[in-house]
């Protein structure tokens, strides 16, 4: 036996155990398929993927470090994740779109980001149709893979109100909540309005609705912060961020032992996904496939969910699944927002510069 | 043709030699900003074959008023950072060279070493000392005096300004140290001997002189405060204020589109022009300033003020801007990174103290950053200082024509903000020398930028080594049958060792926390030391920031030591 066949078969042996634990038996015989094994086999010839995002996302650089553990024991690959801690998501997917302009490698192998992010730069064809399921037949399926496999949902978030619970004035329950006196000037937005874009569309709160609230809450608020700085929130820097991008955080901060809470609002509540795409510039996109395929499995939807409380809802055994499920009993109803759905409201990119603007500018 | 004459073919080639390597440096300091300029008349993206001149980039930038607000905000800060750094800078100044003040040299090397922390840390730590909310002293005072609202707001304009200057008073102590160190005492003690008292004399006589001198100072420090990234940066940011550089960043990342480059390229240029002409300036308080330069010699002595009964005043004076400067903002840094989220002092915050931060921080990515910082802190003062005394030799020793030119493209890096050449530099990297020289994303391309930045410091360093070496040394050498070479290597270069090792520290200290270059620049694989910092802050780890900054000046701690001592040793931290 050649070293190359023995370490496929000590990799057969250690996935099928791996998903045995995890996945059952049947899963095991779909998971190592020729695909999957041909894609091992090139990613752990890169040896490297280079990952950058907020470091509380994924749990940053320490999550980073245990899903390589976890990836390389459970495929059997010997892959080195390079993580860097990076500025927000819209700027890591810019910078790459415009290295690929100019012909250069891309800075990091695996791009990140929810519609907002992902739809204003799509018809740039910089990113790399792939046949996802091919890898994982079975468990990924077609509902969470968009535009041609350019890009692949790998957890869902829900957009709300991240505050903190012991110095907030009032117990809120909607956004116009925000509007009231108790909170001027303690209040934070994010400098690319989440959340709030969304409302733009014709068929949530459309153009005149949200912009009047906007420029009201930018009168109210005192900075802007991004989604993964939850920690203001938590010191009490700022007394709620109006909107967040997920909110998970807010459990994060909570076993950390600061009084922060996720508010759904009940006339603004989202669901929203995030994605992974692979940049044809790419310096490592078989290994960046890799590491997508491996958070799709249980063991990296666990993790997932382990480093950034969210993973994907429709997943078997999802704890975002069962989160949703709680919420929608108690009458809360979502607008699920996907690159699609973005892209079929052009009234959003029309004026959410114009949101950027008022929320960035301090009068 | 033996070795030996060959090696004296090369000695006597060397002005030749030199020629090319200063007019090769010369077109990479002009180049960036070359491209810069020829960006800020384009539309769409460099490179792209669509590409059409306009100047509608400077349409959109100056028919926003957004910018017209930046810049009057950049003003405001540079003014009251300015007349903070002036107002401890002076009076230190005039302690440390005028008065009996019995600690000079403990106050020069305050100062000297007050310049290499890094500003960011100071304003991560003024952040937690006085934020509306969080702010230590804000609520001490709050509950000590039962305040309906915190007295202070360091998210403003003037506390931006305020850890600015605090930052920028030890360059304002040096600048104007050598200014009162030249004054000419005899006018003082022709007042006084008039019946003129202490105050009349320094307000009529010691202040009326020092004045081009401390003006020429002030520009430089306005300039300073006007290219300042980190402050605006860690403060302003949040709380939605810009400042000139924050605003470039902002236009080069925005949140809603591509990177405007040719948005930040116009700008970038009227930057230029600002720089232009506080250069200008700044030239001819410089030249005025040495009308009043009376005194020379080596048995000119300024007269000791005595301080009598105000020396616990001086002290105090002195201790104070240490401890409001220096010492508090590191202590709530440290305080910080102590904490799972920043407390303000408590028996429930002592309990959750632990070394957690410093423990999960990424490791592999600061030794990764920390070796990038240290390749980049030896290669870059090495470079930069032989560049240098090509530039000084080609000017003050050639005859070549046209070499003042030479000097003027060295001290551009002085005059316009280093941000300009980090962009101009990023976009000739990124767009038109890709293929011919790829090193977008790389430690070379900060090797490059910084050099550039550090050069005009460098010249002006080595130009004074070289003017204080009469040429006929030289000449001997060259009569004695020596070559261009030789009378460099064996006369020049050895007396001009201890200046060039002096300026090789400061350089490679100042690359240590050099953060606005970096972060324009920085990509996975060039990441430096204060780039890692900035993530971790901007990506909402502040605790893990905090204690990556206090590792980093822990790290710099044995460097700032070393060139303490050498410094101490020529002589340039005594009084």
């Amino acid at each position: 036996m050649t070293s190359y066949s023995k370490r496929h078969w000590l990799l057969r042996v250690a996935l099928a155990t791996a998903l045995l634990f995890n996945g059952g038996a049947a899963a095991v015989a779909q998971e190592i398929n020729p695909a999957l094994k041909e894609l091992v086999a090139a990613a752990n010839r890169e040896g490297a993927v280079t990952l950058s995002w907020s470091q509380s996302t994924l749990g940053g650089s320490q999550g980073a470090a245990r899903f390589q553990a976890a990836m390389n024991k459970a495929l059997g690959t010997n892959i080195r994740i390079n993580f860097l801690p990076g500025p927000d998501m819209a700027r890591v997917i810019n910078q790459v779109a415009t290295e690929s302009a100019a012909g250069q490698k891309a800075h990091v192998d695996i791009l990140l980001g929810a519609a907002p992010q992902i739809a204003p730069v799509v018809k740039l064809n910089f990113l790399e149709p792939v046949d996802w399921a091919q890898y994982l037949p079975g468990r990924i399926t077609p509902n969470m893979i968009e535009l041609d496999g350019r890009i692949i949902r790998i957890v869902t978030g829900l957009s709300g109100v991240t505050y903190n619970a012991q110095l907030a004035p009032m117990k809120p329950a909607v956004l116009d909540d925000f509007l009231k006196a108790g909170w001027k000037g303690k209040i934070a937005s994010t400098p690319y309005a989440a959340g709030l874009d969304v409302l733009l569309a014709e068929d949530v709160w459309g153009r005149d609705k949200t912009v009047t609230y906007v420029r009201a809450l930018a009168r109210q608020i005192a900075g802007v912060m991004r989604c993964g700085e939850t920690e203001r929130v938590a010191t009490g820097e700022y007394l709620a961020l109006v909107m967040d991008c997920t909110g998970q955080d807010a459990l994060l901060w909570q076993e950390k032992g600061a009084p922060v809470a996720q508010l759904m609002p009940l006339d603004a509540a989202q669901q929203r996904y995030y994605y992974f795409a692979v940049p044809k510039n790419a310096q490592h996109p078989n290994a960046a496939k890799l590491f997508t395929v491996f958070l799709l499995t249980p063991e990296g939807q666990r993790l997932a969910y382990e480093t950034w409380k969210i993973d994907l809802h429709f997943m078997p055994g999802s704890k975002m699944g069962a989160m949703i499920a709680d919420y929608r009993k108690r009458d809360v109803k979502f607008k699920e927002v996907t690159v699609q759905w973005w892209s079929e409201h052009p009234e959003i990119d029309a004026t959410r510069s114009e949101l950027i603007k008022i929320l960035t500018t301090k009068e | 043709m033996s070795l030996s004459s060959r090696l004296r073919d090369l000695g006597e080639a060397m002005p030749a030699i030199m020629l090319v390597v200063v007019a090769g440096a010369s077109v990479v300091v002009v180049c960036p900003l070359a491209v810069v300029l020829w960006l800020s008349w384009t539309n769409g993206s460099p490179g792209d074959p669509d590409l059409t001149y306009t100047a509608r980039n400077f349409v959109e930038v100056f028919s926003d008023a957004r910018t017209f607000a930046v810049l009057l905000d950049t003003v405001d800060f540079s003014l009251i950072a300015l007349a903070v750094a002036l107002a401890f800078g002076i009076p230190a100044a005039w302690l440390a060279e005028r008065t009996d003040f019995p600690a000079k040299s403990l106050l020069f090397t305050l100062m000297a070493v007050g310049l290499l922390i890094p500003g960011f840390a100071a304003a991560m730590g003024w952040l937690f000392l006085l934020h509306p909310r969080i702010g230590l002293l804000n609520q001490l005072l709050m509950s000590s005096f039962h305040l309906a609202g915190p007295p202070f707001s360091i998210n403003s304009i003037a506390g931006m300004g305020w850890v600015q200057g605090l930052n920028l008073a030890p360059l304002a102590f040096i600048m104007t140290a050598a200014v009162f160190r030249s004054l000419d005492p005899t006018l003082e003690e022709a007042a006084q001997m008039h019946g003129a008292d202490g105050f009349t004399v320094l307000r009529r006589i010691t202040v009326r002189l020092a004045w081009p001198g401390i003006l020429a100072a002030a520009i430089y420090i306005f300039m300073t405060a006007f290219a300042a990234f980190d402050v605006p940066a860690i403060i302003g940011w949040g709380n939605r204020i810009f400042t000139f550089t924050t605003y470039l960043y902002l236009l080069l990342n925005p949140q809603d589109s591509l990177p405007r480059y040719g948005l930040g390229a116009a700008l970038s240029t009227v930057a230029m022009v600002i720089a232009a002409l506080m250069s200008a300036w700044y030239g001819a308080m410089q030249r005025r300033s040495r009308r009043f330069a009376v005194v020379t010699g080596r048995a000119y002595r300024p007269k000791v003020v005595r301080l009598g009964r105000r020396r616990p005043a001086a002290w105090c004076f002195v201790g104070g801007y240490f401890v409001l400067g220096k010492v508090l903002p590191i202590a709530l840094l440290g305080w910080s990174s102590l904490l799972p989220f920043f407390q303000l002092p408590s028996a429930r915050a002592v309990a959750t103290i632990s070394l957690t931060h410093y423990f999960s921080l990424p490791w592999e990515l600061v030794l990764t950053a920390l070796w990038n910082t240290s390749v980049l802190a030896v290669l870059t003062p090495s470079l930069t200082l032989v560049l240098s005394l090509a530039f000084s030799w080609i000017v003050l020793r050639s005859k070549f024509p046209g070499r003042a030119a030479f000097d003027f493209i060295a001290f551009l890096p002085h005059a316009v903000p280093s941000i300009v050449f980090g962009v101009g530099a990023l976009l000739l990297t990124l767009f038109v020398i890709q293929r011919a020289l790829p090193i977008y994303g790389t430690v070379w391309i900060l090797l490059i930028v910084f050099t550039i930045a550090r050069l005009s410091y460098a010249t002006r360093m080595t130009n004074s080594g070289l003017i204080q070496i009469h040429p006929e040394l030289e000449e001997s050498a060259l009569i004695s049958g020596g070559t261009a070479w030789d009378a460099f290597a064996r006369i020049s270069l050895p007396l001009l060792a201890p200046t060039l090792l002096y300026a090789w520290l400061w350089i490679a200290l100042l690359i240590f926390r050099e953060l606005t270059l970096a972060v324009i620049l920085s990509t996975a694989d060039n990441l430096t030391f204060p780039v890692v910092v900035w993530s971790l802050w901007l990506g909402g780890g502040l605790g893990q920031a905090s204690a990556l900054a206090v590792v980093m000046l822990l790290t710099m701690t044995p460097m700032i030591a070393i060139y303490w001592l050498l410094a101490r040793r020529q002589g340039l931290l005594a009084s």
